[in-house]
């Protein structure tokens, strides 16, 4: 008799998600959300049926977390989630190394439908994808997509094994030498909030009063932001923060790089790479101007095929050596934690990733006002910033582990001096307090 | 349209005071009240409900496990009838762990009250073993006194502790522990001598005491006053 995990497909986490079953914990849940605000408020009964419909399609996230001898891996499932109500903090832990605990849920407050989703399964663009599929099937169950919509629009990522596809190991070529390392970083000196909060300040900035501005300085929207960001950690260290850098540790910022334009796949695993901007403080005042040409610079210098090829060798190369793979998992489980720290969240500051602007076919759009992205919260960098663009709203979300507000309010007020108009969501107000 | 006149940001209309510099949103007259709805729930923490069915599993488990070795010490007490006083003093020792494991993992919200029901729980177990064979010997004459100061030092302590709003709980935590044991440890000797020899002679504890407020004086100096004095006096001294 066959037994039933003969049955079961498993696949392999992909390069960069190795990582993150080993470093999850109540405060680091690598969990990013995506969300899309509707102009009317989510029906529970509706969005339950919605999964149901989908999920099937979308076998890449039907899966739980299982223990192998050497690795993780996931194993697929049958049953499909509740979605549950909005109750907790945003990005909450989800702990997917129980056997029933899927690594993503769809939650739903009001208007808003969130899919808060395990690094180690998807990045940012997967949960696009996601999404995408998720307002369409649901909108076309509410009635208000008529019944001839396509609803198989997204069926590049739901009928393809290439979505299984680890598209690190395709694009590898072992004879590429690794960059140079990035060294350690300034850290935030602000306090912890307790553990199981987190708090989000979305700035919501008109699209195209962005892109004008950013044009002005002859640049692109990611790099002016950055640009922005680097001054507001710059005059945090003049001013209030100006005793906590004795040692002169350079300012880094880690940003993500969406590969899949360069490198084409159709994977829904992560598929990124981070390059690590880094302004050293030891060598006085930068005006805005100075910082603008470092960026465009260093992003010049690497931001190609051929480059970003040694960031890939990089993170593929040091899985693919024997000892390590033969390293037992339990071991695995207790080294990783302090690579992760040594060689990624000491290096750099705090991170800044653009989804970008998310384009959404005009049937679902227009019952569509705004979309969001929140950071996983991490205690290796206190506050971190993600962001895209949709129906010309920049929503600029800072997920922050500390109560302190100091930098979300310098680089706010920055945008608002350049003219810009910021509007500020946050999840730390309650009703008439 | 709300604003925070510092940050020139806009907020939501029923936002009190600007998320990002905390001050105050003006409430400029003729303004809807209310209509835009919260953007988001009234979170609660994930974390503390993990952590409190935790805390409900541990402690029915302890409970569950007491309730079966009283009824196993109880029926041993009563087929041995020699030691059956050994068994009663058993069962008295774990119904009295019980009350103080659910006060220590803090069902019990309320400092004082938790400290109340802790003490008459200790004096009440020490006139219960005492009473055993039938005779009073030690409990009030030892047990009582030492158990009553020992709370009240320990009210005192956090009392003063809560007042001082100390900054570093790491350094003022053991300083006034170990001003609290250091008293303590006076009044036990106290109890003792006086009980033994009927005279009130102290030694040990003096010992104790002395070194233990030496601590905390070292500490909180160290912590407050010296370095900044010394380094003053320092440069005067050696300065070129």
């Amino acid at each position: 008799m066959k037994s039933k995990t003969d049955e079961r497909q498993w696949h392999r986490l992909d390069n960069a998600a190795k990582l993150y079953p080993s470093i999850v914990s109540p405060r680091v849940s690598t969990v990013l959300r995506l969300s899309a605000t509707l102009n009317k408020d989510v029906d529970p009964e509706i969005l339950q049926k919605t999964l149901e419909t989908i999920m099937p399609k979308f076998k890449h996230f039907l899966v739980r977390l299982r223990r192998g001898l050497f690795w993780y891996y996931f194993e697929e499932v049958h049953t499909v989630p509740r979605v549950q109500e909005e109750t907790y903090y945003p990005c909450m832990y989800l702990d997917y190394k129980k056997k029933d605990t899927l690594p993503f849920r769809v939650i739903y407050y009001k208007k808003r439908i969130s899919f808060e989703v395990s690094h180690s399964l998807t990045d940012g663009y997967g949960a696009v994808v996601f999404m995408q599929s998720l307002l369409l099937n649901y909108l076309h169950l509410t009635g208000d997509i008529d019944e001839s919509a396509n609803l198989d629009m997204f069926s590049d990522y739901t009928d393809t094994e290439e979505v299984y596809e680890d598209a690190f190991h395709k694009y590898y070529s072992e004879k590429v030498r690794a960059p140079r390392k990035p060294k350690r970083a300034y850290h935030l000196p602000f306090k912890l909030n307790a553990k199981g909060e987190y708090f989000i300040i979305t700035g919501i900035i008109p699209s195209d009063d962005l892109y004008n501005l950013a044009k002005s300085y002859n640049t692109s929207v990611t790099k002016f932001l950055l640009a922005v960001y680097f001054e507001t950690f710059l005059d945090f260290l003049k001013t209030t923060g100006s005793e906590t850098n004795s040692r002169n540790l350079p300012v880094t910022m880690n940003i993500p790089i969406n590969l899949r334009s360069m490198f084409p796949s159709k994977t829904l695993k992560n598929f990124f790479v981070s390059l690590t901007p880094s302004i050293d403080t030891s060598l006085g005042d930068y005006t805005f101007d100075e910082i603008l040409k470092y960026i465009d610079h260093y992003f010049g210098m690497r931001v190609n095929k051929k480059y970003i090829q040694k960031f890939i060798s990089r993170n593929v190369a040091s899985e693919k050596k024997w000892k390590v793979r033969l390293l037992p998992l339990p071991i695995k489980n207790l080294a990783i934690p302090f690579i992760y720290s040594r060689f990624g969240e000491t290096n750099y500051t705090s991170s800044l990733s653009n989804l970008g602007l998310i384009k959404l076919p005009e049937e679902i759009s227009k019952h569509v006002d705004q979309m969001d992205i929140y950071p996983p919260p991490s205690v290796g960098n206190l506050t971190k910033i993600t962001m895209l663009s949709y129906n010309n709203k920049t929503c600029i979300s800072f997920g922050s582990v500390t109560p302190n507000r100091e930098i979300e309010k310098i680089f706010f007020r920055k945008l608002r001096k350049m003219n810009l108009h910021v509007k500020i969501e946050t999840n730390t107000q309650k009703e008439g307090d | 349209m709300a604003y925070c006149p510092k940050c020139g940001v806009e907020v939501d209309k029923n936002v009190k005071e600007c998320p990002l510099c905390n001050f105050p949103i003006p409430d400029i007259e003729g303004m809807q009240e209310n209509t835009e709805i919260n953007k988001f729930p009234e979170a609660r923490n994930m974390y503390i409900k993990t952590l409190e069915t935790l805390r409900n599993k541990v402690f029915i488990t302890v409970f569950l496990l007491s309730i079966i070795s009283i009824v196993i010490f109880l029926t041993i007490g009563l087929i041995r009838s020699s030691i059956s006083d050994y068994m009663t003093g058993f069962v008295i020792c774990i119904m009295a762990g019980l009350i103080y494991l659910f006060i220590i993992m803090g069902y019990i919200p309320h400092l004082k009250i938790g400290t109340g029901i802790f003490s008459a729980t200790v004096i009440l177990q020490s006139f219960l073993l005492d009473y055993i064979d039938g005779e009073m010997e030690w409990s009030l004459t030892y047990a009582l006194p030492i158990t009553i100061s020992a709370i009240a030092i320990f009210l005192l302590t956090v009392h003063f502790y809560k007042k001082g709003k100390h900054k570093n709980h790491f350094i003022f935590i053991p300083v006034y522990t170990a001003v609290g044991v250091g008293i303590l440890s006076l009044i036990v000797e106290s109890v003792l001598s006086i009980n033994f020899d009927g005279t009130l002679k102290i030694t040990w504890s003096l010992i104790v005491f002395i070194t233990l407020q030496l601590f905390a004086v070292i500490m909180t100096g160290l912590y407050n006053v010296l370095p900044e004095d010394m380094r003053e006096k320092m440069r005067r001294v050696f300065h070129v």
